[in-house]
């Protein structure tokens, strides 16, 4: 581990590292390389990601191998519409030690580096904003006792788009705190023949070997900070978010200026995980559609011609 | 890192060029003055000086317009990475300085003469020996519109102020030989003939305006008759000399 950070530190070979933990990743998660690519940008922007898919494309398989390829601790909450805040948080329970009864705090499933908050549209809203709270402050209050959560923090939300049936779809307010919402497709034929021989042969389920870890993470999360941008890139950036509230035959509500700050980091991290020490204009037009996706509104004329959120922001960033 | 040190590297790349650009508008600018020299009577000192000038001048305008961009024009792969640095020059810090000592070394790469106008030095090139081979045509043929100076200082006639001293310097000092006393030995050239009038001065033929002619008792030396005048013949040297001093006058 001293010599990943001595090589991040190096600078010089940032994307021989991110290139080796790619590497490691498709020995369990086959395809899906852009998802992949946003969720370290998430990780790196110390930031949390939405992701939106259909059942059985590898939500689960690929956020386990990335906290394994991180060396990070990770957890996975299944959010059911009966799940309570303390599941999430923890409580405090009553344990006798040496015949004494005291309060003794269990820590939630939420303590962790990476959660995995699985169909987060299907718990009532008071359990989502337990943990929507704790992914904004990093911190856990329960009675008068706050617990900080152990840095670098991740959370995971997802969504099925298909099963809207008795879920609590989340408020535009709550998934603007996502800086990415991630949409996962099938996999091509290809890709799919090369799952089904990963996962029916004996002895399937790779072992994936640890690349980085948390003071790894911490240090790229700095570095992607100080990542430097260009005065005219980041005035397109902001140009960007400011045109998607200025297009009202398109779009009913805008993005906030939250945006504009994600753009610009997300750019950034992208930048770092290529191995380049600046932005550059592409980074900023490719990132914009994953930042912006969950933070519009289309106007009913657009939803009438048939725009996706994906058209529109394609349309803006050009 | 110092903006200056960016800038350092980038005149000193540019420098070259722009040297030698200045010193083709220094040879273009000579020569077409020089052939306006065919024209006009110009001294030789004002194409040197007005080459010289006009090329320093076009130097420290060249040199002060350096900038980014001109890297930028020629290579545009360079350009975020450039407008990066140039935006970020006073922020200090790891990711900053790896991004400097990176476009340190890729400028490293860049060609001296790939800020030469190419085109443009072709054109000038071409100019350049176009007018030096109109001023080696126009000398070989002797086209010159405005030489009379040049001419007539040949001749020296019109050197001086009176056209007679101008003779006498081209035939030496010619004495006419008459009956009015000269001094034959300071002349050169001795024509030997008769005065057809009188040799009075001024104020004597005024005397004799003012007097009756007839009173007057002309020196039968000092003037022949008409018949004379009209029926002596030269010898042929005298008739040559005086048939080659008119042939000067009419040129």
């Amino acid at each position: 581990m001293t010599d990943e950070i001595d090589k991040i530190k190096n600078l010089e070979k940032l994307k021989e590292t991110f290139m080796s933990v790619s590497t490691e990743m498709e020995k369990a998660v086959v395809g899906q390389k852009k998802a992949v690519q946003h969720i370290l940008v998430a990780i790196l922007c110390n930031s949390n990601a939405l992701l939106e898919s259909v059942p059985g494309l590898g939500k689960t398989l690929m956020i386990k191998t990335i906290a394994k390829t991180l060396d990070l601790k990770y957890s996975r909450i299944q959010f059911t519409p009966d799940l309570m805040p303390t599941d999430i948080i923890g409580t405090y329970l009553i344990d006798e030690v040496h015949g004494k009864k005291e309060f003794r705090f269990e820590k939630g499933a939420i303590f962790a580096n990476v959660v995995l908050a699985d169909e987060i549209n299907r718990a009532t809203p008071k359990t989502q904003s337990a943990l929507l709270e704790a992914m904004q402050e990093r911190q856990v209050t329960v009675g008068n006792k706050t617990y900080e959560l152990s840095p670098p923090f991740f959370v995971l939300a997802t969504q099925n788009p298909i099963e809207q049936e008795g879920t609590y779809p989340l408020p535009e307010a709550q998934t603007d705190r996502f800086l990415l919402k991630i949409n996962l497709d099938y996999p091509s034929f290809d890709e799919e023949n090369k799952i089904v021989d990963m996962m029916t042969k004996d002895g399937s389920g790779s072992r994936v070997n640890p690349m980085m870890g948390e003071k790894s993470i911490m240090l790229l999360q700095k570095l992607t900070r100080q990542v430097p941008i260009a005065n005219d890139i980041k005035r397109k950036a902001v140009e960007i978010v400011l045109e998607t509230r200025n297009k009202k035959d398109l779009i009913e509500w805008g993005a906030s200026p939250r945006a504009s700050i994600g753009l610009v980091m997300a750019a950034k991290a992208k930048a770092l995980i290529e191995g380049r020490k600046y932005v550059s204009l592409e980074d900023v037009k490719e990132m914009a559609v994953p930042i912006l996706r969950h933070r519009i509104i289309l106007s009913f004329e657009a939803e009438r011609k048939g725009f996706t959120t994906d058209d529109v922001i394609e349309k803006i960033a050009k | 890192m110092d903006r200056k040190i960016l800038f350092d590297i980038l005149k000193k790349k540019i420098f070259a060029v722009i040297l030698f650009e200045s010193i083709l508008d220094v040879f273009l600018v000579f020569v077409a003055v020089f052939f306006m020299t065919i024209f006009f009577p110009i001294k030789m000192y004002v194409p040197i000086l007005t080459a010289v000038i006009i090329g320093l001048i076009s130097f420290v305008i060249r040199y002060r317009n350096i900038s980014l961009y001109m890297v930028e024009d020629r290579y545009p792969h360079l350009r975020e990475i450039l407008r990066t640095c140039a935006d970020n020059i006073e922020v200090d810090n790891n990711v900053v300085k790896v991004l400097f000592t990176d476009l340190k070394k890729r400028l490293s790469f860049v060609s001296n003469f790939s800020f030469l106008n190419k085109r443009q030095v072709v054109f000038k090139v071409v100019i350049l020996c176009s007018m030096a081979f109109l001023i080696i045509l126009t000398s070989s043929f002797k086209l010159q519109i405005m030489d009379i100076p040049d001419k007539i200082s040949g001749f020296s006639i019109f050197d001086d102020d009176s056209p007679q001293d101008g003779i006498v310097k081209k035939l030496g000092k010619i004495s006419l030989q008459s009956n009015v006393d000269t001094d034959l030995e300071e002349s050169d050239t001795v024509i030997d003939i008769l005065s057809s009038g009188t040799e009075l001065s001024f104020e004597e033929e005024k005397e004799a305006k003012d007097l009756d002619f007839n009173d007057l008792e002309a020196d039968s030396a000092s003037y022949v008759s008409e018949k004379t005048f009209y029926e002596t013949e030269f010898s042929e040297d005298d008739e040559t000399t005086i048939k080659n001093y008119f042939d000067k006058l009419n040129r």
